[in-house]
C-alpha cells in the first residue's frame, strides 16, 4: 500500500462527472484543512465526536447535514434538463484491486453515501439563523457526552486519534448505523481498520509511516475475514448497513449555518488557467488522466471547468507548482497568461450551478451556420449523427448552377487568373429552393437524379430533397444557441410546406434563455420550484424583489407536510407557474401574446389552452401565462385596431378584422377573401354609424347589427350580424370554423331569423300608448311585395311596343327600376327603354305587357305566401254595375293576384302610414303611370267590365276622367273623384274614398286590406268599402275593429251626410 | 346549478302606461327585460317566478321625462354553470378540435384534449363524429352527452365554458 490514505478516501466517495462528487471532494479537502489546523471548531468537534461508535447515531445527522449543506450550494437538480455540465475529475486510486477489504467495504459505503446525499439535499430547508444557534448548542452538549466515552476506550494519543477518526467519519457516516448491541470484539478491529484506511488528512510522510502498519493490519483482517463464513459476513453487513434507510436523517439538525461551511483560507486554492476556447472539456479530461497516471500529482485535488466561464479550467491544489507540474507541456494551455487565483469568497459562486448555456440539439432545432457559403444562414436540424460530432442540417440552398463557378477573373495587377471563390460568403447567390430544371439547364453534368419521384437529387455531391439542401455539418461550425429566426427565414423554410404552422416549439427552445428574463411573477401566483434544493415544492408567491428573488410560502405539498407554511426565497429563474385545467389565462409572451383562453391541458412544462378568440389550441410555457381576471373581456386591441372592426384597406376596399395577433391582423374582405396584414398595411378604421348600419334582407325586412339571419341559398349558414357595410353583411356563426366563425354574405341573399333581443321588439314599451299607436305594417304582407335578388325582367325576350324601336325585339340585359337596357337583335346595340314600353315574351309568340308579366311572375311565386285572407269578395255592394264590372275582372284575375300586385307597389311606399290621397303615393302613381297596362290588361284580358263602364277606352285614365289625367290622382285631388263617379254609376259612394284617403288611421288599418283591394287590381275591395260606407251597419261592423270610428267620421263630411 | 334568486330591476314606464293596466305593463316589461338574459354574475335568468305577485313598489315620476320608474323586486330562477358541475347537453357541432354541446342556453366547448384518447375524430363519418375505439361510443351532432364543466369564463353579459368527458361516467349517453 504505497498509496496515501488520502487517495483511498477519495476513491470512496467520488464518481466522475458528477457535480456532487466534486463538491464532496471539496468538502473533504476543506475538512482536511480543518482538522489540520483546528480552526473551525464545530467541524472539528463533529469529526471528533463521530469517532465514537456508540454516539454515532446521535451525531450522524450533523455530519450528514454537513455534507448536504455543503452540497446545498452546489446542488443541481438532477432531473433538471439544464443540468450542470461541469466536468470534474477527482483523484481515484489506481490500485483498487490491491486490497480486498476495500473492495468489500468501500463500495457499499460509497453507495450509501451517495444516495444519502442525494436524498437529503432535496429535503433540506433553510431556516433562520437563530434556530441554527439552538442546534449548535445541542450538538455541543452531545459532544461533551461523547468526549467522556471517548476517554474510556482509546489508547492512541489524542491528536492522532482525532485525525484518524475524523477521517473515518467524514466519509463513513455509515458507522452511525451500527447498533450498540452489535459491537462485539470485532468492532475494535473494524474500527482500527477503518481508522487506518480512511485517515485522509495525513501528510505523505505520515502516510508512508503508516503504510507498513496498515499492511499488517490488513493482513490480519484478511485472515480474519477468511475465517468467517460468507453468510455470516453478509449478515453482518446487512445488520450494520441495512437499517440505514429507516434510521437515517432525523431532520432535526438540518440547519447548520451555511456560513460555517463556506470555504476558508485553509482550504486548497483554486487556480483558473486560461486555455483555448472550446478545449476546456478536453483539457479537463487530459489533466484528469495525468492526475491518475502521473507521478507526484497528489497535490492536485481536482480539476474542473465551468460552462459559464469559457476559456478557463480550474485546478484545485495547495501550491502553484503542483498546478504547473500537472500542466506541463499540455497543448492548449496559455502559459504566458498568468494563472488566476480565485478569491476564496468567489468559490461558492464559481461552483454554483448555473443554468446551462448548452441547449441540446434535437431534430427540428434551429441553428445557424458559422462558416462557408451558408454563413449566417438559418438551418433546421434534420438529424444527428451517431458520433455527436456532425449534424445533418436542412438549408435553403444558395445555388447559381455553375454559372459563376468557372468564372475566372484576370487580376489586373498580377495578370494571373484568379477564380472567384465559389464558397465565399461575400459573393453568393440568394437563397432559393433547388430547382432541378435549372440544374438540368445550366449544369447538368453535375446533377445526378437519385430518386426523382421523391424529389431527391444529388447535385455537386450534395443532397437536395424537396428543394432543400441537406448537409452534414460539424457541430463546431454551428451556432446553436440563441437563434432567433426571422419571419422571412421561416417563410423560406415554410414555402414548400402546406401547413402554415411554424414549429413554435423549436423557436421557443432556442429562445428560451432570452425569454426567461421576461417572465413575470406576481404575488399570489401559484408556483412550483423547479430547481435547487426545494425542487418540486409548491407554494405561493408572497413578494418579488427586483423581479429576481421571490419569497415563497410553501403550501400544498402532501409529501412534506411539515415544510408547508415555511417561507423560502428562490430566484425567479427556478420557478414555474402552476395552472390548473379550466383556469382562464392570458398569454403575455411569445407569438401568441395577448391571447386569452381556458386551459384544457397541463403537462409538465406545457400548457394547452383554447383561445377565446379562435377556439383553437395553443400550447405555451406556463411562465408565459398570467391568470386573467375572470370577467375580463378578450384582450383584442392592438394599436389602432381591434377585433371585429371594419377597416379600410384601400380607398375602395374594406374588410373586417377577424383575428388579432401580435403584429398581424387577419382581415376578411367583402369579397370573402382573407388577408393577413400588418398594421401598417391597413389604411384606417372605417367609421361606422350604428344608426346607418341597416339594410334589408331579401324580403325587404330591415336588418341591423345583432340580428340573426340565414343565407337563403348556398350553405344556408346562419349567423349574427356583426357589421353591415353597404349590402355586405359580416356574420358570425358558431357552426362555422374557418375565419373564427365569421363570413361575409350579401344582404339580398339572407333572410331574417330573429331580430335583436329575440323576443319581438314590439314588446318594447313604446313612447306612446300602444293602444293609440298605429299598428306597424304587417310584415308578412310586405314580405310578399318585395322581390328579392335580381330584377326578374333581366334576360327576358321582349318586343318594343312604342317609340322609335317599336316592333323590334331584343333581350333585356340589365334593368334598373323602370328602365330596362335592351339588347336589340337587329341593330346590335343596347338601348335603355322604359319597361312599360316593352312586351314580354312569356311563351314564344305570346307577348304580354310589363304589368302582366309581373303578375304572372308573382302569381307563381307568391301564391302561397299570402297570409292575409282576402276580404269578402262577394259583390254585396249595391252598385250593380260596379259589381258587374268587377266580376269579370275578378274572374280574370283571382283576387289574391290582384292584391299582390297592389301590394307590390303600395308596399314600398309610405302610403300606408301617410294614408294620404292616393294620388301622392307612388304606389298609386305607379299604377296610374302604368295605366296603359291596365288598359291593356283589360283589353288583353278581355274584361268586359271595363269595356262596359269606360266605354271603349281601354285605359283607366280615359275611363276615369275622360280626360288624360291619371285616374287616381285626379280622384284624390279632385275630391269629387270624377273618375270614380264616371266609372261608377253611384257617385254617392265615392266620397268614402276620398275621406278614407285623408284619414291616417284608415290608411294603416283598414287601408291595408281595403285600400289594397280598392286601389288594387281588384275592384272588390273598393266595392266592399263602398258597401260598408253605404250600409251603416256593415260599415260599423267593419270599422268597429278599429277604434277610430270617430276619427273616421270626422274628416268625411260626405259620409256623415250620408249617415244622417 | 339552479338557484332561486331575489333580484331587482329598475323599470321605467311612459306616462301613457300609467293607467289601470299599469301592473300588467310592468310585468310584461319585466319579463321581457330579464327572462332569457344572461349576467356574468348570476348566470342565465331562466324565468321569473310567481310573476303574478311581483313587488313593484311605488313608482317615482322622473323629473325630466315624466316617465315613472319602478324598482321591481322579483324572484327568478337562475342557472349558473360552475366549475366541476356535471351537466347533460346536446352536441351542437363537432370538429377536429373538439365539439360544442349546448346545455340549455350555454354552449360548452369540449376540446380534444378533454376527450378520452381512445375516442378519435372521424371526419369521414356523416355527420362528423368522435368515435370510441373500443366501446363504439359516438359523439355526433344532436347526440346527448354528459359533461363535466372544468372552466368557465364570465363576461358581463355572457358565459362561456369548457368541459371534459375524460372521466368515468362522462361522455355520450
Amino acid at each position: 500500500m504505497s498509496q496515501s490514505p488520502n487517495h483511498i478516501v477519495n476513491n470512496n466517495t467520488n464518481t466522475e462527472i458528477d457535480s456532487s462528487s466534486s463538491v464532496i471532494d471539496n468538502s473533504s479537502s476543506k475538512a482536511d484543512a480543518a482538522s489540520n489546523n483546528n480552526t473551525s471548531e464545530i467541524i472539528d468537534d463533529d469529526f471528533e465526536d463521530v469517532t465514537d461508535i456508540k454516539s454515532q447515531s446521535d451525531i450522524k445527522p450533523v455530519i450528514k447535514s454537513e455534507y448536504t449543506d455543503v452540497l446545498d450550494d452546489e446542488d443541481d437538480d438532477d432531473e433538471d434538463d439544464d443540468g450542470d455540465f461541469t466536468e470534474t475529475y477527482v483523484k481515484k486510486s489506481d490500485d483498487d484491486d490491491k486490497v480486498t477489504i476495500e473492495d468489500v467495504d468501500i463500495p457499499l459505503v460509497k453507495a450509501e453515501d451517495d444516495t444519502d446525499i442525494l436524498d437529503e439535499t432535496k429535503s433540506i430547508v433553510k431556516k433562520d439563523e437563530d434556530e441554527d444557534d439552538e442546534e449548535e448548542e445541542e450538538e455541543e452538549e452531545e459532544e461533551d457526552d461523547d468526549d467522556d466515552e471517548d476517554d474510556e476506550d482509546d489508547e492512541d494519543d489524542t491528536v492522532r486519534r482525532k485525525k484518524k477518526k475524523t477521517a473515518g467519519n467524514r466519509f463513513l457516516d455509515v458507522e452511525a448505523e451500527v447498533d450498540d448491541d452489535e459491537e462485539d470484539e470485532e468492532d475494535e478491529d473494524d474500527l482500527l481498520l477503518r481508522q487506518e484506511f480512511l485517515a485522509d488528512d495525513q501528510t505523505i510522510e505520515n502516510a508512508e509511516n503508516e503504510a507498513s502498519r496498515s499492511h499488517r493490519k490488513l493482513d490480519r483482517s484478511r485472515e480474519k475475514l477468511a475465517e468467517q463464513d460468507a453468510q455470516v459476513l453478509a449478515d453482518q453487513f446487512k445488520a450494520r448497513y441495512g437499517r440505514s434507510s429507516s434510521s437515517r436523517y432525523m431532520g432535526s439538525s438540518q440547519n447548520i449555518s451555511q456560513r460555517l461551511l463556506l470555504p476558508s483560507i485553509d482550504d486548497p486554492l483554486i487556480w483558473g488557467v486560461r486555455v483555448r476556447n472550446g478545449k476546456e472539456k478536453e483539457l479537463v479530461r487530459q489533466i484528469y488522466a495525468r492526475m491518475v497516471n502521473m507521478k507526484d500529482t497528489q497535490e492536485v485535488f481536482s480539476v474542473f471547468q465551468r460552462d459559464n466561464f469559457t476559456g478557463y479550467i480550474y485546478i484545485e491544489a495547495r501550491r502553484m507548482d503542483a498546478v504547473n507540474h500537472i500542466l506541463a507541456n499540455l497543448p492548449g494551455i496559455y502559459n504566458n497568461v498568468g494563472k488566476v487565483l480565485v478569491p476564496i469568497e468567489e468559490y461558492p459562486d464559481l461552483l454554483r450551478p448555473g443554468r446551462s448555456q448548452e441547449s441540446t440539439l434535437k431534430p427540428g432545432s434551429y441553428v445557424r451556420i458559422k462558416t462557408g457559403r451558408y454563413k449566417g444562414d438559418l438551418g433546421i436540424v434534420d438529424n444527428l449523427a451517431e458520433t455527436d460530432m456532425e449534424v445533418r442540417v436542412k438549408l435553403v440552398p444558395r445555388l447559381d448552377y455553375g454559372r459563376s463557378s468557372n468564372n475566372t477573373v484576370i487580376d489586373p495587377v498580377t495578370g494571373k487568373k484568379k477564380s472567384i471563390n465559389y464558397n465565399s460568403s461575400k459573393i453568393r447567390p440568394p437563397q432559393r429552393l433547388f430547382s432541378d430544371i435549372e440544374a438540368q439547364q445550366y449544369d447538368y453534368q453535375h446533377l445526378t437524379t437519385a430518386k426523382k419521384d421523391r424529389n431527391y437529387f444529388i447535385y455537386r455531391n450534395e443532397e437536395y430533397i424537396n428543394g432543400f439542401l441537406y448537409k452534414d455539418i460539424k457541430i463546431t461550425q454551428l451556432q446553436i444557441q440563441n437563434i432567433k429566426p426571422t419571419l422571412h427565414e421561416l417563410t423560406l423554410f415554410d414555402s414548400n410546406n402546406d401547413t402554415d404552422s411554424i414549429d413554435l416549439h423549436s423557436i421557443a427552445s432556442t429562445l428560451k434563455i432570452d425569454d426567461s428574463k421576461q417572465v413575470t411573477f406576481q404575488p399570489n401566483d401559484r408556483v412550483e420550484i423547479i430547481s435547487g434544493e426545494q425542487s418540486k415544492m409548491k407554494g405561493k408567491v408572497l413578494t418579488i424583489a427586483d423581479a429576481k428573488i421571490a419569497r415563497i410560502l410553501l403550501e400544498g405539498n402532501e409529501n412534506s407536510l411539515k415544510l408547508n407554511n415555511t417561507v423560502v426565497e428562490v430566484p425567479t429563474t427556478s420557478l414555474r407557474k402552476i395552472f390548473l385545467q379550466g383556469d382562464h389565462v392570458t398569454i403575455i409572451n411569445g407569438v401568441h401574446t395577448n391571447e386569452s383562453g381556458l386551459i384544457v391541458d397541463v403537462t409538465d412544462n406545457q400548457v394547452t389552452l383554447v383561445s377565446d378568440q379562435t377556439k383553437k389550441d395553443i400550447t405555451v410555457f406556463p411562465n408565459y401565462l398570467v391568470r386573467s381576471v375572470d370577467s375580463s373581456t378578450t384582450a383584442s386591441k392592438v394599436g389602432r385596431f381591434e377585433l371585429h372592426q371594419m377597416v379600410h384597406l384601400s380607398s375602395n376596399k374594406i374588410g373586417m378584422i377577424i383575428k388579432v395577433e401580435k403584429e398581424i391582423f387577419t382581415i376578411l374582405c367583402t369579397d370573402g377573401r382573407v388577408l393577413n396584414l400588418e398594421p401598417k398595411n391597413i389604411m384606417s378604421v372605417l367609421s361606422i354609424n350604428k344608426m346607418t348600419e341597416k339594410t334589408t334582407d331579401r324580403n325587404g325586412l330591415e336588418i341591423k347589427v345583432g340580428d340573426v339571419v340565414r343565407e337563403s341559398n348556398g350553405e344556408k349558414r346562419q349567423g349574427n350580424i356583426l357589421h353591415i357595410y353597404k349590402s355586405y353583411l359580416f356574420l358570425h356563426s358558431k357552426n362555422v370554423y374557418e375565419n373564427t366563425g365569421i363570413f361575409v354574405t350579401d344582404s339580398n341573399s339572407v333572410q331574417t331569423i330573429a331580430n335583436k333581443g329575440s323576443i319581438a321588439s314590439s314588446f318594447k314599451v313604446p313612447d306612446r300608448n300602444p293602444n293609440r299607436m298605429m299598428e306597424p305594417p304587417n310584415l308578412a304582407t310586405i314580405n310578399q311585395s318585395r322581390f328579392g335578388g335580381r330584377d326578374i325582367t333581366i334576360s327576358q325576350h321582349v318586343s318594343v311596343r312604342k317609340g322609335p324601336y317599336k316592333g323590334k325585339k331584343g333581350i333585356i340585359k340589365d334593368a334598373n327600376g323602370d328602365v330596362a337596357r335592351v339588347e336589340m337583335h337587329n341593330p346590335a346595340k343596347i338601348i335603355p327603354i322604359s319597361k312599360s314600353d316593352l312586351l314580354f315574351e312569356l311563351r314564344p309568340g305570346n307577348y304580354v305587357p310589363h304589368e302582366q308579366f309581373l303578375e304572372n311572375f308573382r302569381g307563381k311565386n307568391h301564391h302561397s305566401n299570402r297570409t292575409r285572407p282576402f276580404p269578402p269578395s262577394g259583390p254585396t255592394g249595391p252598385n250593380g254595375s260596379f259589381n258587374n264590372q268587377r266580376l269579370p275582372y275578378n274572374n280574370k284575375y283571382p283576387p289574391n293576384n290582384g292584391m299582390n300586385s297592389i301590394n307590390s307597389t303600395g308596399g314600398k311606399t309610405p302610403s300606408w302610414s301617410s294614408g294620404n290621397s292616393g294620388g301622392k303615393t307612388p304606389g298609386w302613381d305607379a299604377t296610374g303611370g302604368k295605366t296603359p297596362s291596365w288598359s291593356s290588361a283589360g283589353a288583353g284580358g278581355k274584361t268586359p267590365g271595363w269595356d262596359a263602364t269606360g266605354g271603349k277606352t281601354p285605359s283607366w285614365s280615359s275611363a276615369g276622367a275622360g280626360g288624360k289625367t291619371p285616374a287616381w290622382s285626379s280622384a284624390g285631388s279632385g275630391g269629387k273623384t270624377p273618375s270614380w263617379s264616371s266609372s261608377n254609376t253611384s257617385g254617392g259612394k265615392t266620397p268614402s274614398w276620398s275621406s278614407n284617403k285623408s284619414n291616417n288611421r284608415w290608411g294603416n288599418d283598414g287601408g291595408r286590406s281595403e285600400y289594397g283591394n280598392g286601389g288594387g287590381s281588384t275592384w272588390g275591395g273598393a266595392s266592399v268599402y263602398k258597401n260598408s260606407g253605404n250600409g251603416g251597419a256593415d260599415a260599423d261592423a267593419d270599422w268597429g275593429v278599429t277604434p277610430t270610428v270617430g276619427d273616421w267620421d270626422a274628416p268625411t263630411p260626405v259620409k256623415k251626410e250620408e249617415d244622417m | 346549478m339552479f338557484f332561486v334568486k331575489q333580484l331587482s330591476l329598475a323599470v321605467t314606464l311612459p306616462p301613457s302606461a300609467l293607467g289601470g293596466d299599469m301592473p300588467a305593463r310592468l310585468r310584461q316589461q319585466l319579463l321581457h327585460d330579464v327572462e332569457g338574459t344572461c349576467t356574468g354574475r348570476f348566470g342565465y335568468v331562466i324565468c321569473v317566478l310567481n310573476w303574478s305577485q311581483i313587488d313593484s313598489g311605488k313608482g317615482l315620476v322622473m323629473n325630466n321625462s315624466g316617465n315613472a320608474k319602478f324598482d321591481v323586486r322579483y324572484t327568478a330562477l337562475v342557472w349558473r354553470p360552475f366549475k366541476g358541475e356535471v351537466v347533460d347537453g346536446i352536441v351542437s357541432s363537432v370538429n377536429s378540435m373538439g365539439f360544442f354541446a349546448d346545455v340549455g342556453p350555454l354552449s360548452i366547448f369540449i376540446s380534444r384534449h378533454l376527450i378520452p384518447s381512445d375516442m378519435r375524430y372521424a371526419p369521414a363519418h356523416s355527420p362528423p363524429a368522435y368515435i370510441g375505439d373500443s366501446d363504439g361510443q359516438v359523439v355526433h351532432v344532436g347526440g346527448k352527452v354528459r359533461i363535466k364543466i372544468i372552466g368557465t369564463r364570465h363576461d358581463v353579459d355572457s358565459i362561456s365554458a369548457i368541459g371534459s368527458i375524460k372521466e368515468d361516467y362522462l361522455g355520450p349517453l
